[in-house]
This record gives C-alpha cells, structure tokens and sequence, in this order.
C-alpha cells in the first residue's frame, strides 16, 4: 500500500506539492465565497423576513391558513396533487376565492360552485389570510377604491361585449363552458369581486391584467356590470335572461301546451 | 228551401244546395239523425251552471274596471313600465279569459246537447251554371276581338312576353363571384396586432399568462378583410405548448389563432385558461389550443388557422404573413 506512494514521492515532490497548495487555496475561495454569500443573504433576506415576522397580519393569516387551507394547498401553500401552489397569486385572488365562498372548497368538481362565504371566517380573517399569501410572492393586490360611477358606461358596454359576453352571457347571466364547468353568473358579484376576478383569473377565466385591460377600462366594464344588474324586465319574467332558449321553451311548453288543454277540454263532452 | 232551376241565387248556393236533392240529410234537425239528451240536467244543476257563467262574466266585468283603473294610476315612467305592463296585461288576459271561459260553460252546460250528421255538399257547380260560366267566358272573349285588333294582339303579347325579363335581370345579384375574398384577410406581413376595442398596438408582456386579447389588424377599412380578420392572441405558460408547430409560429409563449370558428363562423373565444380549451357557443365546438387548435369535441371538421406573428423593434406584435389557410366555415372552392 505505502510502497507506491513513497516511490512515487520522490520523482514528483514538487508537483505533489503545487497540488496541495492549489487544493488548501481553492478551499480558501470556496470558504470566502460562502462567507460572503451568508453574509449578503444575511445583509439582505432576514430583513424581509424579520418584518413579516413582526406583521401580527401575517403570522395570524399564517395561523389560520394551516387551520383552513394547508390540508390542501400544503403546510408553506407550495400546492399538492390537490391544489395549486399559492405562491405568487396575491392578495386579490385569496380575497376573490374566500369572499366569493368558493374556498375553502365543498368538494372536488369541474367548478368551484359561489356559495355563502365560509362562516369560520370573517372579513378580517381573509384579509390575514391574503396578507400571509401576499407576503409569499408578488401578486395582484386587493383593489382599493373602486370608484365606478363616473366611469363611461357605453364605453364599458362595448369592453364587455368584446371580452366578457362570450362566456358570462349579454346580460351577465352567466354560460355554459366545456367538461361541466360553467362562467357563474355575475348578478351576485360585487364591484370588487369583479375586478379581482379580472386581475387574477380564477379558475379558467382568462387573466386581463392592466396593460390589456386598463383600470379605467375596468371601472368602465363594472359600471355597465352594475347597471345591467338593476335593470328590470319590462315584459314580465326574465326568464333567467339567458335569450331565446328558455323563451321558446316557455312559449311552446307552456303556451302552446296550455292552449292544447284548454282545446281539449273545450272539445270533451260535458 | 232551395229550387232546381238553373239560376239560383248565390246566397241560396252555399251549402245548401243538396237540401232539395237529400233532404234527409240537411242541417235540419231530424228526429231520426239526432241524438238528443236535451235538458237531461236538473233544474238544480241548470241554476248552478247559470251561477257558473255568471260568476265568470262577472270576473271579466271586474278585470276590465281593474284594467282601466291601472291604466290611469299606475305611472309607466316607472321601471321602464314594468308594473303597469304586468297589470294591464295580466288583467286583460284574465278578462278575456273569463268571458271566453263564460261562454265555454254556458255553451257545455246549458244549451241542448244533441248530435247531428250532415253529408258534405258535391263539389261540382249546377250544370246549368257551368254552361252559363262557359259562355261567358267565350262571350268575353269575343267581345275583346283579338282577332280583329292585330296591334293590341301583338303588344301584348310583346308586353307579357317581356314582364319575366326584370325578375331574370335580378338573378345577377346573386353575385358577382366572391373571387379570392373569401380566402385572404386583412393580415400582411409586418401589420401590427391592435386591440379590436381600443386600436391600439399590443406590446409583449402587456399580456400576463393566461390572457387573452381579441385583435385586428391595424389600418384595415375594407369590411370584407375587417370580417374575416378577428383574431384571438393568447398567452400561455412556460412550457404549455404542446405543439411544436404552434411554438414555431408563436412568440414567447403567445399564440394568434383566427376568432371565426370553422364549423359555422360564429365568433369563438370561450376560452378556459387552465384546460386551453376553446369553445364556440353556437354548436359547442371545442378546440385544445394547447395542440394546434385540434378539435376535441363538436361539429367543427378542421382545427383553427393559426396566424404567425412576431415582434417588431419597438416591442409590438406583428403579422409575419397572411393565414396560410382561408379561414372560417368550408365553402366549394376551398382548397384543404
């Protein structure tokens, strides 16, 4: 075993020892690198982690997350074989899915269905909870301030009928989408749920971020949503507005269906 | 009732005609032809009926006074009208249905019930009146002197021979040919993608993933290039692209496929941005925009044409080129 080595040693001493030297050196560099990269992380990440450590908005947001939501979207809300990861969707889709009831969610199904929201959570706890999420990567905000009424409601008539109509129906009623999964109605969504649901996308909803669809734009498209909501229906019952379907329905089953009775009758003996 | 001779008047004609030849069968009621229950009901049951009819006459009397009552005191100005239209329509609806209803019982109820059988009518006149129709005709005839006024004869002939001419000189407006319309677009290349509300040019990135912007090309006036031009650009994840293909001709994860679906051409952009499925809302056709538009469901027979773009130096989305395909439904003289 040392009878090679010891041969060897005199015919190369100073090349072996070259190698030592470089090996002790290229430690000392890989030593100073990490030295310096733990300093600059600690220079730069404790910082923000220290501050949202000290935010009480994200450590009870952190706390009620691992009650309500980790069991699916995972301890850190990195996402499971469930559900997605949440990081980096932002404050505004947690407000969005929690205030619309959709999350936590009834049960697994092509659509997450709107329901009453969750009762185990009030305002102030989706909004830790968004805060928590927020402060996981950047994402939509909640929006503040949605002032709509000076908006251009023609304008926003014209904006929805080129990019929501399609799916959510002419008078927002909502349609029909591929595999069961459907566009909700929005006679249910508020000015602020519908902004979020623009900025963030939910489900399948396509993403109109504000360089596509600008925030006035947006205001202009909620103000038509909210006028389209109070209209009334001058003919007597809408009908579920969705357009000839249930009114040919109704006229054939119960119009003419109800006429062929009264003819029956009329023609049976008395 | 009626006579046999040759001319009888036309009130008499109506139907009545058969009397004197089957007078067995007339509408007149015979005890032999007639089943007859007359008055089978009791008095009792005649007073309740009369209170039957009365009572829905009386409704109809009640609707009509509520019906002008609302049409003065309920404001149209309201809702667009709704409450007024409900209560006038409503009760006018229910005031003809009651008097309607009324006369339906009064008429089950009250009146005689009997049956009576009543043979149709021949359908063929009196001789004696086709032989008058016939030389009427002959008389007219005559009477014009067609053969003795050769020009009258010949202008209108001329006159009649000519009215088809207008309704054959219309058919060209069945065309002219649509040529190569139908297979080009309003896209060049180097046309720069605008939004289809706001005309503006779409810079990469304005889109975030999971968008979708419906665009046309810029400057186009012609309405016939401006139709088939709407074309949907979607933005996809990292790595959600299937097709290598649909890469090649997109940009960074941006896609430009034709809005007018290929089935029937309605505008199609139901798009679901987790499954990449599209759906047309006529005939629910569904395309996976994820795999070159393939159609996964629906009467559509070919995928969407998809237009290549790229980006110019200032960052805007560009046409490279036309549709390399017509776009929208199947017509005759579409190649593939």
């Amino acid at each position: 075993m040392n009878t090679p080595e010891e041969g060897a040693e005199p015919v190369q001493p100073a090349k072996l020892g070259r190698s030592r030297k470089r090996k002790v050196a290229s430690l000392g560099v890989l030593v100073a690198a990490l030295g310096t990269m733990g300093t600059l992380y600690a220079g730069f990440a404790p910082a923000a982690s220290s501050a949202s450590n000290n935010d009480p908005a994200i450590a009870r947001g952190r706390e009620l997350f691992s009650h309500g939501c980790a069991s699916c979207h995972g301890l850190n809300a990195e996402g499971g074989v469930r559900a997605p990861s949440l990081v980096g969707v932002g404050a505004a889709a947690v407000d969005f899915q929690m205030g619309t009831g959709r999350m936590p969610l009834q049960q697994h199904g092509p659509e997450a269905p709107r329901k009453r929201p969750d009762p185990q959570f009030n305002e102030q706890d989706i909004q830790d909870i968004a805060t928590y999420v927020a402060s996981l990567g950047a994402g939509p905000a909640i929006p503040e301030g949605i002032d709509y009424q000076s908006a251009d409601i023609a304008y926003g008539g014209a904006l929805f009928r080129t990019n929501c109509a399609q799916c959510h129906n002419f008078a927002g009623s909502g349609g029909a989408l591929t595999y069961g999964k459907y566009a909700p109605t929005l006679h249910d969504a508020t000015p602020r749920q519908i902004y979020e649901a623009m900025i963030t996308g939910p489900e399948n909803m396509p993403v109109f971020g504000d360089s596509e669809i600008n925030p006035a734009q947006k205001l202009a498209i909620i103000k038509y949503i909210e006028d389209i909501k109070k209209q009334p229906d001058p003919g007597g019952a809408g009908l579920g507005r969705v357009g000839p379907v249930t009114e040919t329905a109704v006229a054939w089953l119960v119009g003419i269906g109800g006429l062929v009775i009264i003819t029956m009758w009329i023609g049976s003996k008395a | 009732m009626t006579d046999d001779s040759g001319v009888p008047s036309p009130r008499k004609r109506v139907g009545r005609r058969p009397a004197a030849e089957n007078p067995s069968n007339v509408g007149e009621r015979t005890s032999d032809m007639a089943v007859t229950e007359q008055h089978a009901s009791s008095a009792e049951e005649e007073k309740f009926a009369e209170l039957q009819v009365a009572a829905l006459f009386g409704a109809g009397i009640v609707m009509l006074i509520f019906f002008t009552v609302c049409y003065f005191t309920i404001s149209i100005r309201h809702n667009i009208g709704q409450y007024s239209n409900y209560a006038l329509g409503g009760s006018l609806a229910l005031a003809l249905f009651s008097i309607g209803g009324g006369f339906i019982v009064w008429a089950k109820k009250l009146l005689p019930k009997e049956k009576t059988v009543q043979d149709r009518h021949d359908f063929n006149s009196p001789e004696a009146d086709e032989i008058e129709a016939e030389n009427t005709f002959l008389q007219g005839v005559d009477d014009m002197g067609l053969g003795r006024h050769k020009l009258l004869r010949r202008t209108l002939l001329g006159a009649l021979g000519l009215f088809p001419l207008p309704l054959v000189i219309m058919l060209r407006d069945l065309g002219p040919l649509p040529h190569n319309s139908l297979l080009v677009t309003g896209w060049k290349k180097g046309t720069r993608l605008v939004d289809a509300d706001t005309k503006l040019p779409i810079k990469l990135g304005s889109i975030e993933i999971g968008g979708i912007q419906t665009v046309v090309p810029e400057g186009v006036e012609d309405i016939n290039d401006y139709a088939l031009a709407p074309t949907m650009l979607i933005r996809f994840g990292p790595n959600q692209i299937l097709s290598k293909k649909e890469r090649d001709w997109g940009y960074q994860d941006h896609v430009a496929y034709s809005k007018i679906c290929t089935h029937a051409g309605c505008p199609i952009s139901l798009y679901e941005q987790q499954t990449h499925h599209l759906l047309c809302p006529c005939h629910q056709s569904t395309f996976d925009m994820s795999r070159d538009a393939k159609v996964i469901f629906g009467p559509a027979a070919r995928p969407l044409p998809q237009l290549r773009i790229g980006v110019n130096a200032a960052g805007e989305f560009i046409a490279l080129g036309n549709y390399s395909q017509a776009v929208g439904p199947s017509f005759w003289e579409r190649r593939a």
